[in-house]
């Protein structure tokens, strides 16, 4: 009998034992799994910028873009993921023991054990990578504003800062358990409305102040020329694709169960610990989806703002995507479908010449997205806890947030842009602009048998 | 609209704002009137696109 039940208990041991490394392995691929899912964002909007400008510059513009992807890489390896764990306090980090320096330290000192192969952590990497697409999206984000006029370097520069620095920031803060914008105000943004899309679209817009309008996009009069997409089906192509990569990105924002960082071990969270599941999110994201294609379709016709729709449908419903009533949802993204091409349009009718939309997609709508959760579902609990013990979503929560998320983003945006603009590296010559990037840098043709492939296309 | 929930301490079922409320079926007409309008107003656009291309 003794013999028996030592066996037994052997036995359940070993079971537990062979299901913690089964729900170990399940964790690690499912986050490693994100990440190709995030690069056909990559892919998405590569062919989107490509597709966008006109055929003297279209690889200049792949180039750009490409090249943001590759310094995001080593910059947040460097030192991106260290902010996003050091900064939760505010402005600076706290020191000393039990401080945010400590944590940062502790995860994701690039000089520590844990960024790089070790069999004791099978968490950091899959973690960092999934936020290392977050943040290259963010530089892609503003990559398609500037195309046609932008130097690589100073690009490159913008997209580190952003990348980098600004969107992880706001990371930090409103996407943190321990952020401040969350414990003292409740801020919720489940699927980063506001801290990537906010941040980036602002970003792009603090650019494009400096930066100027491509040559030829306004008249004297200050009515706008369209300077066409050279491709619109590249474009269409590249919008679906990065619909297709968000659902790698919105996987990301949750947290499995059952290991020693998950919140439950029932069922997945949400990054504020808050509970959630991939059904949640399925019901939402196509709802908001097919909404945002649909309002934009009734207001414009063109397949362009349509498709722009479906990302900006999403967008405007990311924030609460993990408590939305899915028709809701419908609505939430078939208004921002209808607002979308009038918001565009004053944004140009200010000057701005913004090539792909982005400030409107992801500024604007991501303004959308964070308040919505203000409107829609103030009361919720932001934060694990008793019932009074922790803040709840609010609209003054939210509007504290966006105000936030809209500064953390113009302000290095412009700032750094305005310095590079001053050193004269902000943009391209007059000449190269008018003959065309790519015979003027780059050393391969993108349609080496049209004939005038490299001539002016206007 | 808003939050029946004021702890996640426990949280079971349907955790959606509105949820059990006339909100979710508020909802899901706007959303299903949404639709219809949206049909009925690209199906005039292209009818008026075809007229105009037989003149």
């Amino acid at each position: 009998m003794e013999e028996q039940l030592a066996q037994v208990i052997a036995e359940l041991a070993a079971l537990k034992a062979a299901q913690a490394v089964t729900n170990t392995t399940f964790a690690e691929t499912y986050y490693y799994l994100s990440i190709p899912l995030m690069i056909l964002i990559h892919v998405g909007f590569l062919g989107y910028e490509m597709g966008a400008s006109r055929q003297k510059n279209v690889l200049a513009s792949g180039i750009k873009n490409i090249l943001a992807f590759a310094f995001i890489v080593p910059t947040f390896y460097y030192f991106g993921w260290f902010v996003y764990w050091a900064w939760t306090p505010g402005l600076l980090p706290t020191f000393g023991e039990g401080g945010s320096w400590e944590t940062a330290m502790a995860f994701a000192n690039p000089l520590g054990e844990v960024m790089g192969p070790n069999l004791d952590d099978r968490a950091t990497g899959v973690f960092w990578g999934a936020f290392t697409l977050f943040a290259a999206t963010t530089a892609s984000i503003m990559s398609g504003a500037v195309i046609e006029r932008i130097r690589v370097v100073s690009f490159v520069i913008l997209a580190i800062v952003l990348g980098s620095f600004a969107w992880v920031v706001a990371a930090a803060w409103g996407w943190h358990y321990q952020g401040w914008l969350v414990t003292e105000w409740g801020f919720h943004d489940f699927g980063a409305a506001g801290l990537v899309h906010m941040v980036a679209g602002f970003f792009a817009l603090g650019v494009l102040i400096n930066l100027g309008p491509r040559i030829g996009k306004f008249n004297a009069d200050g009515s706008a020329n369209n300077l066409s997409p050279h491709n619109m089906p590249l474009v269409l192509i590249g919008l679906m694709l990065i619909i297709a990569g968000f659902w790698g990105f919105l996987m990301a924002c949750l947290i499995v169960p059952g290991e020693a960082w998950s919140w439950f071990n029932s069922h997945m969270a949400t990054i504020y610990g808050t509970p959630t599941t991939l059904s949640a999110l399925s019901f939402n994201i196509l709802m908001s989806f097919a909404g945002g294609i649909i309002g934009a379709w009734v207001v414009t016709r063109d397949p362009f703002w349509m498709m722009s729709g479906a990302l900006g449908g999403i967008i405007s419903c990311a924030s609460g995507l993990d408590l939305y009533w899915p028709p809701l949802a419908f609505g939430i993204a078939f208004f921002a479908g209808c607002v979308l091409k009038p918001c565009a349009d004053m944004v140009e009718k200010i000057g701005i010449d913004d090539a792909v939309g982005a400030v409107t997609v992801h500024g604007t709508l991501g303004i959308i997205g964070v308040m919505g959760v203000g409107i829609f579902a103030s009361g919720y609990p932001a934060l694990q806890g008793d019932a009074g013990t922790v803040p709840t979503i609010s609209f003054m929560g939210q509007f504290v947030g966006m105000i936030v998320m809209l500064l953390l983003g113009l302000v290095p945006g412009y700032v750094v842009s305005l310095i590079l603009k001053m050193m004269g590296i902000l943009r391209v010559g007059e000449a190269a602009e008018i003959a065309g990037l790519d015979p003027t840098k780059v050393p391969s043709q993108a349609y080496p048998e049209w004939k005038g492939a490299h001539h002016a296309a206007e | 609209m808003g939050s029946a929930i004021d702890t996640w301490n426990d949280s079971a079922g349907a955790i959606y704002m509105g949820a059990g409320t006339s909100w979710e079926l508020t909802w899901l007409a706007v959303s299903a009137v949404m639709c219809v309008v949206a049909i009925y107003v690209g199906g005039k656009h292209e009818a008026d696109a075809y007229k105009e291309a037989e003149k």
